[in-house]
């Protein structure tokens, strides 16, 4: 018997004849009534049936049958074993631990009284209501602890970052072009004299621009100017697709991905960076920026190529100065935005170095189709290599989620009853 | 204030009331139009505590199921008003343009 005829019993019906009998026969029992050799049923059913044919407790029953019916036929569901109530609790776990220590009995309450008798299974809006809530809880957990604050900031500091990488590289190569430019145009070959420096010098422009607008606390100026970068970046690539071959600019992807995710960042962020770092962070930033030009000057003028001690520790000296101080310093820098705020701050600036590297590894991807054709490998790894940034802000994003738990229990934080 | 949340506020300026008390006073002032499902409620209730609009009134353990009831705050009594005043204005506004567009068109409909 299932549990519906149970519940379609209406006060005093006697489970008559549950052995083989559908819902519907049990349905159309009225009150009280006995179903001894009704119409429809079998005879080896009612052969079954012992005299007065009460059912109460007849064997087949499952307990859990029994309980729902309680005292005079009633699907009460006075006890707590009901298998509406396990699932209604087993939707309940989309709800955070958190939130279930403190609502799960009551919600349980409400979505019992409001439960129809005889409904076996949560309604499909019910079922959707509570999975949006609990996810919504969750989601704000970890997006909105404190009321919203958190990856807004962190947005407008790893905007900043990503800025000032894209400044450094435009720098970087209009120097090094002035550089070539002042040995006479190696481009004077190709017929696109003086064009060379177009490109880095828009670059050298804009984005300094945009750290400056970021720095003043400019937020709309500098979503502006890096929207405006984003189009420098895509001409750029556009420029030399149609001087040179379509796959030679590829190159340069990463940064148009960099400005992209810039002007997301910055669209995103609603303080100025220096309200969420302060002017100690600033000068940090200042710092790593100063430390980066000097050591990318002395790598220009050779320096690896003339060691001052032991070359072979020399390497691994150099390149620690050259590529880590001023990441350390940008780090320092995070550091002074709390302990929310750097965080998440790792966590975007991690997803955004995959990015460019994923953008950069595009390239060889590329080459290889171009070479050796579409391969299932091929394709798989290109396929692969694009989850990986959302994997490091996925995992980023769970990690920060479990330190914020862990730290919430360590400090009594947890919402207690009142 | 978005609608469920009013409407809960407004079921709880009456009395102190349980998770379900307060489903069915909305369906009731609703006319039968807002029937709130347990996962926006709670989320509604969630959000009110942590807001300082609802506190706990009560529990109270009915056929083995727990009863929390809520009642506004002083905080919830003001925010409560002050969108009842925003609603009514709004109202009075949409009122008053209704009557002169039924008056400058004669009644008839454009």
């Amino acid at each position: 018997m299932t549990d519906r005829t149970a519940a379609k019993q209406g006060p005093g019906g006697h489970a008559n004849g549950w052995l083989g009998m559908t819902d519907r026969t049990a349905a159309k029992q009225g009150p009280g009534g006995h179903a001894n050799g009704q119409p429809g049923m079998t005879d080896r059913t009612a052969a079954k049936q012992g005299p007065g044919g009460h059912a109460n407790g007849q064997p087949g029953m499952t307990d859990r049958t029994a309980a729902k019916q309680g005292p005079g036929g009633h699907a009460n569901g006075q006890l707590s074993v009901n298998a509406l109530e396990i699932r209604y609790r087993r939707l309940l776990r989309a709800y955070p631990a958190g939130h279930r220590a403190d609502y799960e009995e009551e919600m349980i309450g409400v979505l019992m009284s409001g439960a129809g008798e005889g409904r076996r299974f949560p309604s499909p809006a019910d079922t959707f209501d509570l999975l949006r809530a609990g996810l919504t809880v969750r989601l704000g957990r970890v997006f909105h602890t404190n009321r919203g604050t958190g990856w807004r900031d962190a947005a407008a500091v790893t905007g900043l970052f990503a800025a000032l990488v894209l400044a450094g590289a435009a720098v970087s190569r209009l120097a090094a072009g002035l550089w070539l430019w002042g040995r006479g145009d190696p481009m004077r070959g190709l017929g696109v004299d003086g064009l060379m420096l177009a490109d880095p010098a828009a670059r050298a422009v804009i984005w300094p621009l945009v750290v400056l607008a970021a720095v003043l606390g400019l937020r709309r100026t500098a979503v502006g100017l890096a929207a405006a970068g984003v189009l420098v970046q895509a001409g750029v690539m556009i420029l030399w697709s149609a001087i040179l071959l379509p796959v030679w600019p590829m190159f340069l992807l990463w940064q148009l991905g960099l400005a992209i995710v810039v002007t997301g960042l910055f669209a995103f962020s609603d303080r100025p960076v220096r309200a969420v770092v302060g002017v100690r962070g600033l000068a940090l930033v200042a710092a790593a920026a100063v430390v980066a030009a000097a050591t990318e000057t002395a790598a220009r003028f050779g320096v690896e190529e003339r060691p001052w001690f032991d070359p072979r520790s020399f390497d691994v000296f150099w390149d620690l100065v050259h590529y880590w101080v001023p990441g350390l310093i940008l780090a320092a820098a995070a550091w002074t935005a709390g302990r929310r705020v750097r965080g998440r701050v790792a966590v975007l600036s991690a997803s955004i170095l995959m990015i460019a590297f994923v953008l950069q590894a595009l390239d060889q991807v590329v080459t290889e189709l171009r070479y050796s054709g579409p391969t299932v490998g091929g394709v798989l790894s290109a396929a692969l290599l694009f989850l990986l940034p959302l994997a490091v802000f996925g995992g980023g994003v769970l990690l920060l989620g479990v330190r914020e738990r862990l730290a919430a229990r360590g400090h009594g934080h947890v919402r207690a009853h009142e | 204030m978005r609608e469920p949340t009013f409407l809960v506020l407004t079921a709880l300026a009456e009395e102190p009331r349980h998770g379900y008390a307060v489903i069915e006073d909305v369906a009731a002032i609703t006319g039968g139009r807002v029937r709130l499902r347990a996962g926006t409620l709670y989320a509604a209730l969630d959000r009110l505590r942590t807001e300082g609009l609802i506190e706990v009134d009560r529990e109270e353990v009915v056929q083995s199921r727990l009863r929390r009831y809520y009642r506004l705050t002083g905080a919830g009594e003001r925010s409560l008003a002050a969108e009842t005043d925003r609603l009514r204005s709004q109202a009075t506004i949409a009122e008053r343009r209704l009557r002169l567009r039924r008056d400058q068109l004669g009644g008839a409909p454009a």
